[in-house]
């Protein structure tokens, strides 16, 4: 296990975990929402790609269109 | 001119602005998306500020729900055209503001020819379909997209411009499906963050206008009213983006109801159980695989060839149109991409994505 922050809250994952695994694990859907690594925007098509190690601050918002 | 400067010192005192960024608010054009509660502060302040020319485009008429956060109207305006209203309203604040008031709905049929009226277009409207939208025509006509979109009490901002930096689509190039998403009628909205975040948004116009400070180009501002903070984050330029990328596949407007509805489960998902049969019963179908040459693909599957993601776009005349395509990735999620993507260059053949992705199968 390794220790991350998920939206400042200390969070134990598994190692070896993608964005995206994470936000299959959290079962939120990848389209509904914004991901950030240490404060960068993730691309979606990119979050399968890019693996969580320790210390990483991950944050996710919704996507929302409301105005 | 003593008038002129009465009006407007309080800007023109700002060193930033002064005169020559006054001249050049008085000569701008802004349209804004939407006259519910971003349009709202958008207008007025935009007005105030002596923005010459503003457009407003909006369908809906006035509800009694509307005036907790939609300060353009008031008890009387109930039931009437929002856009009337906004106009009369801009004019009795500042007369020396032309206003097109324009009531109907933005469609991919109208979107260019009122675009290119205006030199900014912000971004208030409520619903993806038009945020892609808006985004597509600003990108095509090479004009700042002022966005921001409020949820309960949170609000986001940024500001696209893809000669500067990233677009909605390098942002969020996947549209989630319509009713997945809350509105703002549907998840409640604190009026005040409304006020705030389309008060940002008209901040940013003017300092697009005038060219003080930084804009939000290529970061989001994310507003937290409940607990009163904000984060920023970066937005990065997407160089595959298929709109501002560098082989950019998307040269027109689009069907934005279709690109949003592209991930209905119903339509374009098969399942693993469903795919097995169709192999098993030998139907003639296409199988493309989605894996970038840093991925390892284990599963072996007949009549079927291998692409990465950037070459999906030639595909388009390579496919037989007459069979089923299957996309398969790892996960499911690359493969809805691909087909959205098809579809947006116009394939018109059966295209399915194998839901859950190999890693289900
Ligand atoms: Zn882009």
């Amino acid at each position: 296990m390794i220790t991350i922050k998920l939206n400042g809250k200390d969070e134990n994952v598994k190692e070896n975990l993608s964005l995206l695994g994470l936000l299959e694990d959290k079962k939120i859907a990848p389209d509904t929402v914004i991901v950030a690594l240490n404060m960068n925007v993730i691309n979606q098509t990119e979050l399968d790609k890019i693996f969580l190690s320790s210390g990483n601050s991950v944050e996710v918002l919704r996507f929302v269109a409301g105005g | 001119m003593q008038n002129f400067y009465e009006r407007y010192k309080s800007h023109i005192l700002l060193k930033e602005i002064g005169v020559t960024g006054h001249n050049h608010i008085k000569s701008s054009s802004v349209l804004i998306v939407g006259g519910g509660g971003l349009g709202s502060p958008l207008a007025l302040y935009l007005a105030a500020a002596g923005v010459g020319n503003i457009g407003i485009i909006d369908f809906d008429i006035v509800d009694v729900s509307n005036l907790q956060r939609q300060i353009l109207y008031n008890n009387n305006d109930v039931g009437k055209s929002k856009v009337e209203i906004a106009k009369e309203r801009i004019e009795k604040l500042n007369s020396e503001v032309k206003v097109n008031a324009y009531n109907e709905k933005l469609t991919n049929i109208n979107a260019l020819n009122i675009f290119k009226n205006y030199s900014i277009v912000a971004d208030a409207s409520d619903n993806f379909q038009t945020r892609y939208l808006i985004n597509d025509a600003c990108v095509l006509n090479g004009i700042p997209d002022i966005w921001a979109s409020v949820y309960r009490f949170e609000g986001q901002v940024s500001t696209f411009d893809a000669k500067k930096g990233a677009c909605y689509r390098c942002f969020h190039p996947i549209a989630p499906e319509p009713d997945s998403v809350p509105s703002c009628g549907e998840s409640g909205v604190i009026g005040a963050i409304t006020g705030i975040i389309g008060s940002i948004q008209a901040c940013e116009v003017l300092k697009i206008i005038t060219g003080a400070g930084t804009p939000l180009i290529g970061r989001l501002l994310y507003f937290d009213s409940l607990n009163m903070t904000t984060k920023e984050f970066k937005i990065k330029k997407d160089k595959n983006c298929s709109l501002c990328g560098t082989n950019s596949s998307i040269k027109k407007l689009q069907n934005y109801d279709e690109f949003c509805q592209i991930n209905k489960f119903s339509k374009n998902e098969i399942t693993p159980d469903e795919l097995k049969i169709k192999l098993k019963n030998k139907k003639k179908i296409k199988i493309i695989i989605i894996c970038d040459k840093n991925e390892k693909q284990d599963l072996v599957f007949p009549n079927s060839f291998t692409v990465s993601l950037n070459n999906i776009m030639f595909l388009k005349d390579k496919l037989n149109i007459n069979l089923e395509t299957i996309f398969v990735c790892k996960y499911g999620y690359k493969s809805i991409y691909a087909i959205q993507l098809l579809k947006e260059l116009g394939y018109k053949g059966k295209m399915y994505s194998l839901s859950g992705g190999t890693d289900k199968y």
